[in-house]
């Protein structure tokens, strides 16, 4: 664990080499970061944005159906 | 309940449902997280050909382990339900197969995906392995077929648990030893190398946390799957 902690913090914290199409007076760190060599942190970013969105309905729908379940039993 | 009350019950939001879900499909939840973060950022040695996509490892080789681990889990609930006539069983063994089929269609697409930037297609029927697994989707598929044809419970039931230990049965020869016996880019097969002979360690760091993570997100997944039918089927009963 503390060695995959480690990785991610040097990772994160590489300068970024620039790609040669990319635009060189970029002032936003943000966009000097998207148009670095550097993708794999940009698919980590979008794979965690998808992930974040099925959890979040994953935990919704348990929810609901938490809920479904101590309606239907109360009723009964 | 009448079913038009359904739609009124979902959009209520009561605060003390929060907290409501289980530990441990917090801990699934948390630990994915984390290995999705470490599967990505990680330190990998760059092998030619390869080179980022073996992150891909992480993700692809365990929805094969899981969906296997489910379809097991689900003969075994299939052969209690033979033994004890349980439909509660049954339920069990449907909604273990049912995601158990959804993680094996995202091994397929992983393994495709991967296989265009790695061997240059999308589907080859030069690899067994491929095919043969996409021929074990297609026998589970078969599984819910059978089950929509029969109207009665119990005979669907019955028919369903023989039909399920038929289908595990073959998943060890389909998946690990008929395309192990032939040539194949796969890791493993005739010829090649085994998988923990080639895998760097840093990969297999996160590689087997994956498999239990994908696991316990299988079981979450079936926890689901089985509730909703439960109540579907008793929101289905006449009053």
């Amino acid at each position: 664990m503390i060695h995959i902690l480690l990785t991610i913090f040097l990772y994160i914290s590489e300068p970024y080499q620039q790609w040669e199409g990319a635009e060189s007076a970029y002032s936003n760190v943000f966009m000097q970061f998207l148009a670095s060599n550097d993708l794999m942190p940009v698919v980590l970013a979008v794979s965690l944005l998808i992930w974040f969105t099925l959890l979040a309905f994953v935990i919704r729908l348990d929810f609901k159906l938490t809920r479904l379940e101590k309606q239907y039993n109360s009723e009964d | 309940m009448p079913a038009e009350a359904i739609p009124k019950i979902l959009s209520k939001s009561k605060s003390q449902f929060i907290f409501a879900l289980a530990i441990w499909k917090y801990i699934v939840a948390v630990w994915l997280t984390i290995v999705i973060i470490a599967g990505f950022a990680v330190d990998i040695p760059m092998i030619p050909i390869l080179e980022e996509t073996s992150r891909n490892l992480v993700f692809h080789v365990p929805m094969w382990f899981s969906m296997t681990f489910l379809f097991f889990v689900g003969v075994v609930y299939s052969i209690r339900y033979l033994n004890s006539g349980n439909m509660e069983m049954d339920r069990m063994a449907a909604s273990l197969t049912k995601v158990g089929i959804v993680l094996g269609i995202c091994g397929l697409l992983t393994g495709s995906i991967w296989a265009r930037f790695t061997w240059g297609t999308w589907w080859t029927f030069a690899e067994p392995k491929i095919n043969l697994s996409a021929m074990a989707m297609m026998i589970y598929v078969a599984y819910f077929v059978l089950r929509s044809a029969f109207d009665d419970p119990q005979k669907r039931a019955k028919m369903a648990a023989v039909y399920n230990i038929f289908a595990a049965s073959t998943i060890p020869f389909l998946l690990f030893i008929i395309p192990r016996q032939l040539p194949s880019l796969h890791p493993g097969a005739d010829g090649n190398p085994a998988f923990d002979e080639i895998t760097a360690p840093e990969l297999r760091y996160v590689f087997y946390p994956a498999v239990i993570g994908f696991i316990g997100l299988g079981l979450w997944l079936t926890d689901l799957v089985r509730r909703s039918d439960i109540l579907s089927e008793k929101l289905a009963k006449p009053e």
